[in-house]
């Protein structure tokens, strides 16, 4: 089962091989073009690119530079594995110690979509509530979107003042969440059916996840350790394809869940 | 921590083998020692540095992947496979891949272990029994071929009569010429049980597909559209299951030929000038 592979050696170890390679999956590119997008002098590049040409990843048709037939099936494989690593390198510690297996296996995946992660702590004064630097996102988006498995005491109020602010939102809850909001907090529980702009969704299966909230700014997830312990933490992304994965984790559990029109 | 997993994982080629060997299913050391012909002391250092790294955990005495190891395993193996396939032969970045569709050139690394067939230039003009030989006995068979193979026709016949499913789909040139030369065969393919013929417009690029439980072939035009008589085959369940997928692609974009009066109405479409070519791939 052992292969050398060469190649591996011309597409990760250097960043500007490895930079330009994903720079023309876009499509092809001049040499000023490549300068301007990788920001780099003319003979350095010049160097990697000539290896490059050498490898069969690269053609040149006049002063154009563009992916091989070589390069088009090999490019695409690289993107998806550096983006997971580049995640996994963040927060090496937090990902090893969270059960990833709590999230639905086509997201988990697609881990590497997350982009660039910073995991958030609540202030001690603010132990059950959301981290300060997300709360100016939260108000600020348009849409807020939120699955839980877990009760934190700020949610009825909170989320009745984003909805009552216009702000479009939709709860995904399990059945035991819902049914403690119903319980002890009917009457903002009423108000919030009440809006137009909300959406209530009760899931009878197990939400493994903590909670995440996804919006048109942000997306943040919360986990549970391997040991199944949970800590108040978000991990936060701003990066687009972040939201979009997001979404898709909202809309995967929405689907296994039932809207609720009146308590 | 910038760039950790690249250099884990990819500045040596051992732990690479290792985190592939136990992306399939955990081992204990004596596995890994002759699965990867490594001795403990050769092999240890680098159990520990994927540990250390959180990409492998000891368990009941053998090693096998944390979650996050296997999320690492999934990325690289897809990129090696293209690497493996890529390295091992030059036929698919010489040949026209424009015939298959975007999300199966996307999983192309399943057909890293095709090898290249050659047949002997004395030979290209008979009647290859080698794949004959080989797809004998099928307990399926499904054919694509844009090239006229009247040798096959008898065993299409017989493992449909064997209860083995047969599905075929060619071009019009193809049925046409096999209507001419070969009418009474083919009609009988149709009225037998287990047995699927379809149609698809000239000028499809792909020479010729074929999977059964016993592997699969496929064949390619070159750039120019030229074809060599060579191919690439494999026994493998992933090469398998690719080929079917891409068989099933192809099937889509054809029309069944349901019934012997389909075959009366049968109109070739074909322009002249396509028919020119497949009758050049089918002198003999």
């Amino acid at each position: 089962m052992s292969t050398e592979l060469q190649l591996i050696d011309t597409i990760f170890f250097s960043d500007k091989r490895k930079n330009l390679l994903l720079l023309l999956k876009d499509g092809p590119k001049t040499i000023e073009e490549i300068k301007k997008g990788l920001n780099v002098s003319s003979s350095p590049i010049m160097a990697q690119i000539r290896i490059m040409l050498k490898e069969g990843l690269l053609v040149q048709e006049e002063d154009c530079y563009s992916l091989s037939v070589k390069g088009k099936l090999i490019v695409p494989k690289m993107e998806p594995l550096l983006s997971t690593f580049q995640v996994f390198d963040e927060n090496h510690d937090y990902w090893a110690r969270q059960n990833l297996r709590t999230l639905p296996p086509h997201l988990l995946d697609r881990i590497g979509e997350l982009g660039s992660c910073k995991e958030l702590l609540p202030q001690k004064t603010h132990i059950f509530d959301y981290p300060p630097e997300i709360m100016d996102p939260l108000y600020s988006s348009r849409t807020v979107m939120e699955i839980s498995s877990i009760f934190r005491p700020g949610y009825p109020s909170l989320y009745l003042d984003l909805a009552i602010r216009g702000i479009e939102v939709s709860l995904v809850l399990e059945r035991p969440i819902y049914e403690k909001l119903v319980s002890d907090y009917r009457a903002d529980v009423e108000k919030f059916l009440n809006l137009k702009n909300t959406g209530l969704f009760v899931c009878d299966q197990k939400i493994e996840l903590a909670s995440s909230i996804v919006t048109d700014r942000f997306l943040s997830l919360s986990m549970v350790s391997k040991e199944g312990r949970y800590y108040n933490h978000e991990m936060v992304s701003f990066e687009k394809s972040a939201l979009v994965w997001g979404q898709e984790l909202f809309n995967y559990y929405k689907d296994l869940s039932e809207k609720i029109a009146r308590i | 921590m910038q760039h950790e997993l690249i250099d884990v994982v990819f500045r040596s080629q051992k732990r690479r083998d290792l985190l592939l060997l136990l992306g399939e299913e955990p081992r204990t050391m004596e596995e890994i020692k002759t699965l990867l012909d490594v001795s403990p002391t050769a092999i240890l250092p680098q159990i520990k540095r994927l540990t250390d790294s959180d990409l492998v955990i000891q368990k009941n005495g053998s090693y096998e992947l944390t979650d996050m190891g296997d999320q690492v395993f999934k990325r690289v193996k897809s990129l090696v496979n293209v690497l493996i396939l890529l390295e091992r032969d030059n036929y698919w970045i010489e040949h026209d891949l424009s015939g298959i569709p975007p999300y199966l050139l996307n999983k192309i690394g399943d057909l890293k272990d095709c090898k290249l067939v050659e047949p002997d230039p004395s030979q290209i003009f008979e009647p290859s029994t080698e794949l004959l030989e080989f797809f004998s006995s099928s307990r399926y068979l499904m054919v694509f071929s844009s090239f006229y193979r009247p040798e096959f026709l008898p065993l299409y016949t017989r493992l449909a009569r064997l209860e083995s499913n047969v599905t075929l789909i060619f071009t019009e040139s193809v049925l046409e010429k096999i209507m001419q030369n070969y009418e009474k065969k083919i009609r009988k393919f149709t009225t037998l049980q287990n047995t699927e013929l379809f149609v698809c417009n000239d000028g499809v690029k792909l020479a010729e597909l074929m999977v059964s439980d016993r592997g699969m072939m496929v064949s390619l035009f070159d750039s120019n559209g030229r074809f060599y008589y060579d191919y690439m085959s494999c026994s493998e369940p992933e090469a398998i299951n690719w080929a079917k997928e891409l068989f099933e692609f192809y099937k889509s974009t054809a029309w069944q030929i349901e019934s012997e009066q389909y075959i009366d109405n049968f109109m070739c479409t074909a322009e002249s000038e396509t028919f020119l070519e497949s009758m050049l791939l089918s002198l003999h």
